[in-house]
């Protein structure tokens, strides 16, 4: 697993790689919790090269946006590849989690 | 597959890890495609973090979690017992699908969702204190 984090002004951008342990979703929540103490609200998640997501990910996914959702930010969850798009739509959660096609396109709604 | 392959897994939820090995093992001996190993990783490891953070009263030796994969016919069977303490999923409550907000919604149940939703057949038993829960997946789909 590699959790790649860009500090871009008007949002985060995290890069998940390969599949989600639970070290990793730890060190994650706590990245984001600690970016949301300093007032982060937009979160993009580039998922095209995460191979696996089980429901403690998708646990923290959906915490972290409904806490962004209570100082009017949000997240988003960018080029799913098929298994993480599948349990995405097994979980009903694609338009919850704000599922986009494109990075480019997407990281332009922020700039 | 010819016969059963049996696996051990301790009450440490680092075990965990071992489960992709198996899995991609098991997945390329009988030529299952990429969504079937995604399934069977995804309902193994919900049942058995689940067993690991809940099932078990104290940290021992003795607890033990033994997943038997087959495959018969066009099923792939797989039965996870364990001496956790009696859980039935079929009793559990699963994720709420009746068209609640996710935010009305309660978070946990998403694992037992999965497992519903990505097996075929599931039958639960308590013998003798210990729990045994077969599954099954269509190996076609």
């Amino acid at each position: 697993m590699k959790i790649v984090s860009n500090n871009i002004p008007e949002f985060n951008l995290f890069e998940l790689i390969d599949r989600l342990n639970q070290d990793d979703l730890i060190e994650l929540e706590n990245q984001i919790t600690d970016k949301m103490k300093y007032g982060s609200k937009y979160f993009v998640f580039d998922i095209s090269k995460l191979n696996y997501l089980n429901s403690s990910g998708l646990r923290i996914l959906i915490k972290t946006q409904k806490q962004l959702k209570l100082f009017d930010g949000y997240l988003v969850l960018v080029d799913p590849m098929e298994n993480v798009k599948s349990l995405l739509e097994l979980s009903e959660l694609e338009e919850f989690l704000k599922l986009r096609y494109g990075l480019k396109e997407t990281i332009k709604d922020f700039i | 597959m010819e016969k059963t392959k049996t696996y051990n897994f301790t009450d440490n939820i680092e075990e965990i890890v071992k489960l992709e090995a198996i899995v991609d093992s098991i997945g390329e001996e009988l030529g299952a495609n990429d969504k079937l190993k995604f399934s069977v990783n995804l309902v193994l490891e919900e049942l058995l973090s689940n067993t690991i953070f809940y099932g078990f009263k104290v940290k021992d030796v003795s607890n033990i979690i033994t997943v038997s994969i087959s495959k018969q016919s066009n099923e792939l069977i797989i039965v996870v017992k364990d001496n956790a303490i009696a859980f039935n999923i079929l009793e559990q409550e699963q994720k709420d699908m009746t068209g609640k907000s996710v935010e009305q919604q309660k978070v946990g149940g998403l694992g037992i969702h999965f497992v519903k939703k990505l097996t075929t057949f599931i039958k639960y038993k308590r013998i003798n204190e210990f729990n045994y829960l077969t599954l099954s997946f269509n190996f076609n789909e």
